[in-house]
């Protein structure tokens, strides 16, 4: 679905990319971690057709965005693309509910049923009360989830996730994984995550490392055996209702 | 398509609502460049129209008047005791005659007595009047209702404005009501012309009704003026009614329209020799509409200072505004906003802003200058007489085209800037 074909990309005499080639399946968890400043964001950047590189192509479905017009490949983000940022990125103007419509006003294609899935949409990221609020009401879980609703809205192919969880603590950062594990089974839509979270590249389908401008693939195992493993999504899932639920007083 | 259309605008209306408020405080400098540009103009016109009316009189840069030897600088009263003070018909049809004109008007005097009686409130006046006559066309855009002044029934007749003064002291006198310009247009009268001699047995009169067509300051005389053809074919008409021949008219002025302003000097030099005098104001309005560029070349310059100065103020302003806003526009830009898009929508706040300063501008100009007519006479006491004219409509559509324009070219290079911003990071960073 997404091919990066030997990109490139220096700011000033650094070089952030050198000659990065990568391939994205579809239905797929893709994380890309590495350390602050290595070039995850810039990679995305590219990917999402904001940022052009000094050399290499970026193919969508077989074709360089680059070789469209800014307005083309502005459609295409808007429509092909869903963007999801560590510090959540909602208009703070705006109510939740606008926040998530906002993407599906720029599509001209957007269904006349466009309020019935946003209800929808509210109804699964489980954001029925507060989609009236506006974002600085919002706890960071609430606002991240917002930003996933406002993401898929336009029903993408893909979801760019950078540093998704890095605002986040550990329950909340669960339920994301939750989430883009659900999005990717029920919705068919890809992730591509650029993380230094663990727990997020633990449950990814795949991982690759970007360091020195290079990216190298990283095998689960390696991950889980240097420190203490984080736990399963099973065993989250089983450990939170635990947490969230209020005892029940016996009669 | 059209749900499309109806969403992207509703929601740009909302944005622009929102970001316009926070926006206009910082392009306040438009309102003082329009308001400048109001007054400005409106100082300039007064200032043309009070050294033409009064150091100029009413004579275009192309008309000149002809004027018989004896009578320069006399009035037209003293035509009647000697024929030197006339010009006589054969230098007219040879005035006439030149090419250099595009049009000569003569001023004729009836050479008979004549009285105008008018009654006012039951009382009834018959002063003495002379008569004179002008081609109508004397008034083509000098007076709106030129074409109705032409012989009929009821005679049209134009009075020297000094007429409405005597007329009001003598209202005044008599404990009547004081009448404005206006409600003596109409005033009907009756026209008596003598033909007779003083000496005669029989008194031979002429009764003709007349209405007052107007009023005017263009001509310098003291009677009656009435269509030129109305006195050549009554003097005509009646010039043996004493028994002699008579001649019933004299020219008294000519105004003559010069084809080419450059031939003026020779022109004048021809009429001089047929022992004519010219009065014209070519060179005095050289030098004034020399004198008005050089106000309006430092005018412009120090406009184009303001222009220039405000532009960079606003410029300032929108760069800090883009500057404020960029995790917005980033955002947009990822969600899947055009370059263009963001620029347009940019240049929309910009213009918002400039039809609304405009207007602000326009009204503050317009409050200015009625505040500057009813007091500059008491700061600057050599203006005393200067009208400024308030801004018109006209000015108003060229206020807010100048605003808008000011305002989209200052956020032009800003709005350049919000679309051009390095997006990822931006979003990234400012959350």
């Amino acid at each position: 679905m997404l091919k990066i074909d030997k990109v490139s990309i220096s700011f000033g005499s650094r070089k952030i990319l050198d000659d990065i080639s990568l391939e994205i399946n579809e239905r797929s968890i893709v994380a890309i971690t590495g350390k602050s400043g290595t070039g995850k964001s810039t990679l995305l950047g590219i990917i999402s057709g904001l940022m052009k590189p000094d050399s290499g192509k970026v193919f969508f479905e077989n074709q360089d965005i680059y070789r469209w017009s800014d307005f083309k490949r502005s459609r295409f983000r808007n429509r092909k693309m869903g963007f999801v940022f560590q510090f959540f990125s909602l208009l703070p103007e705006v109510t939740a509910y606008e926040n998530i419509m906002y993407p599906a006003i720029l599509n001209p294609f957007t269904s006349k049923n466009i309020k019935d899935e946003i209800k929808e949409l509210i109804d699964f990221l489980k954001l029925g009360d507060i989609a009236d609020q506006y974002p600085s009401t919002l706890s960071g879980g609430e606002r991240q989830r917002v930003a996933i609703a406002r993401a898929i809205i336009n029903k993408p192919r893909i979801i760019l996730a950078d540093e998704p969880t890095g605002n986040l603590d550990d329950d909340t950062t669960y339920d994301i994984i939750d989430l883009f594990k659900k999005l990717k089974e029920e919705r068919g839509i890809t992730t591509l995550l650029a993380t230094h979270e663990k727990k997020l590249v633990e449950n990814s389908d795949i991982s690759y490392n970007l360091e020195n401008g290079a990216l190298s693939l990283q095998k689960r195992k390696k991950i889980r055996s240097g420190k203490k493993s984080a736990p399963t999504l099973r065993a989250v899932e089983e450990k939170k209702p635990a947490k969230k639920r209020p005892k029940k007083a016996k009669p | 398509m059209f749900r499309y259309i109806y969403r992207n605008l509703k929601f740009t209306i909302k944005d622009l609502l929102k970001n316009t408020a926070k926006a206009l405080i910082s392009s306040f400098g438009i309102l003082f460049l329009i308001s400048f540009l109001v007054l400005y103009l409106s100082l300039r016109t007064s200032m043309k129209d009070y050294i033409g009316e009064k150091l100029f009189g009413k004579l275009a840069i192309n008309e000149i008047v002809i004027y018989p030897k004896a009578g320069y600088g006399k009035d037209v009263y003293s035509t009647i005791a000697s024929k030197r003070n006339t010009i006589r018909p054969s230098i007219v049809k040879r005035i006439r005659r030149m090419k250099d004109f595009s049009r000569v008007y003569s001023l004729i005097r009836l050479n008979y007595e004549s009285k105008i009686l008018v009654e006012l409130m039951g009382r009834s006046k018959k002063p003495h009047a002379p008569l004179y006559g002008i081609e109508p066309g004397f008034f083509a855009g000098k007076n709106r209702r030129w074409r109705q002044f032409r012989t009929k029934a009821v005679l049209p007749i134009i009075a020297p404005k000094l007429v409405i003064k005597l007329f009001n002291n003598y209202a005044a006198v008599r404990g009547m009501p004081q009448f404005t310009e206006k409600q003596l247009i109409g005033f009907p009268g009756e026209l008596y012309i003598k033909t007779s001699d003083y000496y005669a047995e029989e008194e031979i009169k002429y009764k003709f009704p007349v209405k007052l067509h107007s009023l005017t300051s263009d001509l310098e005389f003291s009677g009656l003026l009435v269509p030129n053809d109305f006195i050549v074919k009554f003097a005509r008409k009646h010039s043996r009614d004493s028994g002699k021949y008579k001649k019933g008219y004299s020219y008294v002025r000519l105004f003559a329209r010069v084809k080419n302003i450059k031939d003026l000097p020779a022109i004048t030099k021809k009429l001089q020799k047929m022992g004519l005098k010219v009065k014209s104001q070519s060179d005095i309005s050289k030098k004034t509409n020399r004198a008005l560029e050089i106000v309006d070349s430092v005018s412009l310059l120090i406009g184009s200072i303001i222009l220039i100065l405000t532009v960079i103020a606003i410029f300032n302003s929108y760069l800090i505004i883009v500057h404020n806003r960029s995790y917005g526009f980033s955002l947009k830009r990822v969600i899947g906003v055009s370059k263009i898009r963001i620029v347009f929508n940019f240049l929309i706040e910009a213009a918002v802003i400039g039809v609304i300063y405009g207007l602000i501008g326009f009204f503050v100009g317009s409050y200015l200058t009625t505040y500057l007519s009813l007091n500059l006479s008491k700061w600057i006491p050599v203006l005393k007489g200067l009208v400024l004219v308030p801004a018109g409509k006209a000015l108003l559509i060229k206020a807010i085209l100048l605003s808008v324009s000011v305002s989209c070219l200052s956020a032009l290079i800003p709005a350049l800037f919000a679309s051009n911003m390095n997006l990822f990071k931006a979003v990234r960073k400012m959350g």
